[in-house]
């Protein structure tokens, strides 16, 4: 049997906390106030992550077999799967900055690539700026 | 009684004034500006010869936060030198390189009234009719601070002999990423298509570093002074065309492409016209993205800084998952690049 709260609850315990209670008994003190918002908005961000990294961690390994064509099995465990990432990552970098990534179709796959690997990351970290992305989409800033 | 560091200053600054205007100085107040951990900016409101008026005070911090930063003294050099080239910035009066007045290095100059708070800068009502002038006064200012010579400061930071601004910029940004140990595909891929699309530079210029909203000071009429002189440096003035342009310094407005006050053409045919210069888009494209990718890794770097320990805080922990924001503001910059060449050939 789970133990309740669980962590995600624990997570929006603390942030439900401090952002009803401590934030607004802050506002006299401008820089803890500040601050201790930040504070808040990195717990959203913890909970987020704790929602939906681990599935974006597959994602992109999997994304990764398609991308350099080397097709390693998923790492079961989250800090085999986590390590692995870095390792692979490093490789594909190395690889990046030595123009094996430069034709024009392997550009064109390493920006896929990169898109969908920073748009899950900054679903996680903001997803507001992503809404506000996607709907620029299409028609761009001039 | 403990002293307040406002009274730490007032007694030594009162004697340093005294001595270099060789008048009466009363100083009423001393205030801490822009907080941070630093102190380094103070507002007086002081009294000099009869004659009373507020001043900002800069000071050098206890330690340097960017390598690249210059010091007060060149700060307060290159300040005058734009003062005098017609360029509107708070007008620089006192250097004191002593640092047994007041614990380091400082200067003061005239306080300019006005708005620096870029969300604010762009959205209050009381200031519509400044965003609608704002582009072109940047664009005019812009014009005359690339003309300042810049044999006059031979501290400035420069490319060396046989490297680009740009590939120098590249090559910064691969030492930070470097020297973190950071192993991230996406500003790999960037930096990769940014070394294949470098621009020429024709003639280096004087920059002003980090012209951009947040670093003005706005009035109901428009500009009233540029302020943070603080990363200057000799290069490519195509980099102060696309910089201005980022996305995180358009405070929200983010169709506004330029500083969330009008479209990018507005600002570059108006700096076409004052600088009597053709530019090149493709090349403001360039520093653009070159802008959002240096930000993002710097923003690595800061968080690095909580990480590793030398200073735990949770605002540099946050600018490490801030980095993403300019990864993929990036990756959609390329994307958009890639398909205008597609379409214009």
């Amino acid at each position: 049997m789970a133990d309740r709260p669980m962590l995600a609850e624990l997570l929006d315990a603390v942030r439900g906390h401090l952002e009803t209670y401590v934030v607004p008994a802050l506002k006299g003190e401008q820089k803890l106030y500040f601050q201790t918002l930040v504070a808040v908005n990195l717990l959203r961000i913890a909970e987020r992550e704790l929602a939906h990294g681990a599935s974006h961690r597959r994602d992109e390994w999997l994304r990764l077999n398609d991308l350099t064509g080397d097709n390693q099995p998923l790492p079961p465990e989250p800090a085999d799967l986590l390590n692995g990432l870095e390792t692979r990552n490093a490789v594909l970098c190395a690889a990046i900055r030595a123009g094996e990534y430069d034709s024009a179709e392997r550009n064109a796959a390493l920006l896929e690539h990169a898109l969908l690997t920073t748009t899950a990351a900054v679903e996680i970290a903001n997803p507001k700026l992503l809404a506000v992305l996607i709907t620029e989409m299409g028609d761009p800033p001039t | 009684m403990t002293q307040t560091p406002e009274h730490d200053l007032i007694l030594p600054l009162t004697s340093f004034l005294s001595t270099a205007t060789r008048s009466p100085v009363t100083l009423h107040h001393a205030a801490p500006l822009a907080g941070g951990a630093s102190r380094d900016m103070w507002l007086l409101d002081m009294e000099i010869d009869d004659e009373r008026g507020k001043f900002v005070l800069r000071r050098d911090p206890p330690t340097q936060m960017f390598e690249q930063a210059l010091s007060r003294a060149h700060e307060f050099a290159v300040m005058t030198a734009a003062y005098q080239a017609g360029v509107r910035v708070a007008r620089p009066r006192w250097l004191c390189e002593d640092p047994s007045v007041l614990g380091s290095p400082f200067f003061i100059m005239e306080y300019v009234e006005g708005v620096g708070i870029g969300r604010k800068v762009v959205t209050a009502p009381e200031l519509a009719h400044a965003r609608a002038v704002l582009p072109e006064q940047l664009a005019a200012q812009l014009a005359i601070i690339h003309q300042i010579p810049p044999e006059l400061f031979p501290f400035l930071p420069r490319p060396p002999e046989n490297r680009s601004p740009a590939q120098i910029a590249l090559d910064q940004a691969y030492a930070i990423l470097d020297d973190l140990g950071v192993h991230d595909p996406t500003f790999e891929f960037c930096l990769r298509w940014a070394e294949r699309h470098m621009p020429v530079c024709d003639r280096m210029t004087f920059l002003h570093g980090d012209y951009r909203i947040g670093n003005l000071i706005i009035n109901a009429d428009g500009l009233a002074a540029v302020a943070d002189w603080e990363f200057c440096h000799v290069g490519d003035p195509d980099e102060e065309l696309g910089y201005p342009c980022m996305r995180d310094w358009r405070f929200g407005n983010g169709r506004l492409r330029f500083g969330g006050l009008s479209d990018r053409e507005t600002f570059l045919q108006a700096y076409e016209r004052h600088s009597g210069r053709t530019v090149s888009r493709d090349a403001v494209d360039f520093w653009e993205l070159v802008g959002n990718i240096r930000w993002g890794i710097i923003c690595l770097s800061q968080a690095n800084r909580h990480l590793s320990g030398r200073e735990p805080s949770v605002e540099l922990a946050s600018l490490g998952r801030r980095s993403a924001e300019m990864a993929l503001e990036s990756v959609l910059l390329i994307r958009g690049f890639e398909e205008g060449e597609a379409r214009h050939g």
